[in-house]
Formats: C-alpha cells, structure tokens, sequence
C-alpha cells in the first residue's frame, strides 16, 4: 500500500492511498505525471475553512451554479484545479445555507481518489 | 511466426472496400482479430485458410510458403495446417458426432485421432448423436474437436460462443485455453467481447476498413491498466435513468445487473448497448460471507 503524494498544474497538493507499491505499479513514481480522479458524490462541501476532520483533500472554491433536486442537489464549483461537482443532500444546501457565489471548501478523503497513469 | 502480407478488393454491403494488410503472428500466441463487422477479419481469416484468393500478396508460415502471388504458390485449404471453426458450427446434419469427426480425416490418416479427441473434448458418450440432439455448447465442441483432426499448427476462431449463452460461454472459453495449449497451436480469434479477448487473447489487432489500425496486449489493449482502481469489470448498458439530479445506469456484468450512478455530464455520453467499464477503488466495496 502506498500513499500518493500529487500535486496539479495549479499547485494544489492532494494525496491518494493506493493498494499499489512502486515495485507493483512502476507509474507511481516521483515526477510521472498521473490523471486524478474522483466520483461528484464523495465530495463534501464545508463552509468553514478550517475545520477538525479526516478529510485529507481539501481546495477553496466558489459556487458556480446549484441544481437543487428532491433529494439531492447538484453544485457546480469553480476552484484552482478547475470545475468541481459535488452532489450533496439538498438538506444539508438547506441547513448550510449554500447559494451561489458563496465561498466553500471541498474535501474527498484520501481513499476516494483514483490515480490514472 | 505468421507472416500475412495481403491485399484484396471486397465487396462489402457500404461498397468496394480495399483490404491491405500486414499482420505478423508469433507462435504458439493466442491472438484476437478486433473491429468493427465488415472491417475485414473474417475476409483475411478466409485467405489465411485458403477459401478465398487475395489479388496479391505473400502468406508466409514459419518457413513454408502458403500463398505467393508473385512466385504463384497457392496451397489448396486441406495442404494447410489451418483448423477453422464457425459461429454456426457447420456440422454434418446427417452425420453422428463420430462421423463428422471421422469426415476431417485424411487418406491414410490414422483414427487413434478420433478417440483422443473425442475423449478429450469429453464426446464419448455423445458420438453416435446427430448434431440436431445436440445442445449448443455440445455442438461447438464437436466442431471445435473436428477441426483438431487434421492437426493444425493454426486455429480459427471466428466468433465460436457468440450464439452460446454466459454460463456455457465462460466454460467453453476455459475449454479453448486448454486447447490452445495442449495442442501448441497458434490461435486466431474474432471476438467483440472484451471481457472474452482479455481472458483468452495474449495480443489483439484491431481492424478497420481493412487494415491494422491498432495492436497491443490484451490488457493494454482496452486501457485496463491505466488506472490505480481494482474493482473494475466491463459491462453493457441496458438502461439509462434520470433520478433527481443524478442518472442511474444499469450494467449487465456477466449474469449480474448492477447499478451505477452517474453525473448527467457522463450520462450523457452514454447509450444503451454500449460497451462501458466500472471501477471503483479497491478500499470501497464490502464484503460478506454469503
């Protein structure tokens, strides 16, 4: 098992644990240049900026646009390594208070990220 | 190594095609012929056995040549070692499994044959059955041990399971692997399933209009090593369905339908009947006992 040390084009660092090892992936090694990946519904939006929680990855964002659906609402979010979605609860757009143009953090914990060489 | 140097004017249902093709084989490799119908694999499977004559070209087998249109060597079908065996089987109807074996022998050909192969492909109790009694997965059996008889260096495999349902198709494709080893053969196959040329091919071509447009190992091939998931499979699409601000994809894998779901930005390249893989990380799924 390794954890993955990434940085993107706009310097943001975000880190990936992986099953792999150097010697059983030969990608994972410093400098190739890797795709990362995450799925829009393991992205968490807070509204604080520094919060105590094991959500490694996190990027400053500004909310584009919401589509708010029954049960769950669609954020489109604008941040440094580009146009992020998060799909969260509508409750939870409710009790934060989320709308448009507001400043939030994103998160994906480290075991939701996929490397792609 | 086979060496296939043709070129060819077909008639395809969109028009004239050109077939121009340049296709090295290693032996003893079980390779599988890749592309879209009417790109010319069956067409090039045809000339490699000797049932259809290219305009020019060369077919070279390790040292022997099979087809010169320039020294105009043409080998007749029955001097190949070249084992062919049809989707629809193309069993003798009015001939017992024995028989259809015993038609593919040669003049002084020894039938000790025969009872190894019938043996093998586990037939015995069934050789004195007409194919017509005969379940689909039996019948490809039967083909598949007559076009052993002439003990080719060269199988051809043109699309053998397609008619065959998963269950009988997952055990006939363990049952060609073994085939392919214990008779050293080269193996050609033409395959659209993926998750089949992964688990049988050890290099695929892929075809279009005729030519090579891509080769690689299987693996490679489909771009199944290019990410850290491990929980990956390759499936259908069956159907596509908005729920709230989400899709949910349905996906046949193997006998199993599962349920993905999907931002409408990913959904939206999607349709039925496509060929998708899904992958998640290997640190997400549960397991339970059952």
């Amino acid at each position: 098992m390794s954890i993955v040390f990434v940085t993107t084009d706009s310097g943001e660092e975000l880190m990936s644990v992986v099953i792999d090892t150097p010697e059983s992936a030969p990608y994972l090694k410093s400098g190739n240049k890797v795709n990362v990946l995450f799925k829009e519904t393991e992205v968490a939006v807070s509204s604080q900026k520094e919060l105590n929680i094991s959500l490694e990855n996190r990027i400053a964002g500004i909310i584009t646009h919401i589509e708010v659906g029954v049960l769950l609402s669609r954020l489109m979010l604008e941040t440094k390594i580009g146009e992020v979605i998060a799909i969260i609860s509508t409750m939870s757009v409710g009790q934060m208070g989320l709308v448009e143009k507001m400043n939030v953090m994103i998160m994906v914990k480290l075991n939701e990220i996929i490397l792609a060489p | 190594m086979i060496r296939l140097n043709l070129k060819k004017t077909l008639q395809s249902a969109g028009g004239k095609m050109v077939l121009d093709l340049q296709l090295n084989i290693k032996k003893g490799e079980f390779v599988t012929l890749f592309g879209e119908s009417g790109a010319g694999k069956t067409s090039t499977l045809r000339m490699l056995s000797g049932l259809l004559r290219p305009d020019s070209g060369t077919i070279e087998v390790g040292e022997a040549t099979w087809f010169s249109s320039q020294e105009n060597i043409d080998l007749k079908p029955q001097q190949r070692k070249v084992g062919y065996v049809f989707q629809d089987y193309a069993l003798f109807p009015n001939m017992n499994v024995r028989q259809n074996l015993e038609y593919a022998l040669q003049k002084n050909q020894d039938s000790a044959k025969i009872e190894e192969l019938l043996e093998f492909a586990e037939l015995g109790e069934l050789q004195q059955r007409k194919p017509e009694t005969l379940s689909g997965g039996q019948k490809q059996r039967v083909a598949l041990a007559r076009a052993l008889v002439q003990r080719p260096e060269i199988l051809i495999l043109d699309e053998p399971l397609s008619a065959l349902d998963l269950k009988m198709r997952i055990k006939l494709q363990e049952y060609l692997l073994k085939v392919h080893k214990k008779y050293k053969l080269t193996t050609i196959l033409v395959s659209h399933d993926i998750a089949e040329i992964v688990k049988l091919s050890d290099s695929v071509f892929e075809l279009q209009n005729g030519s090579v447009i891509k080769k690689g190992a299987a693996t490679d091939f489909f771009g199944l090593n290019r990410t850290s998931a491990k929980f990956r499979f390759s499936g259908e699409v069956l159907k596509i369905q908005r729920e709230d601000v989400l899709y949910v994809i349905s996906v046949l894998i193997g006998n199993d339908i599962i349920r993905v779901v999907s931002d409408p930005k990913e959904a939206e390249l999607l349709e039925i009947g496509d060929r998708v893989f899904v992958a998640s990380k290997a640190f997400n799924p549960i397991i339970q006992k059952i």
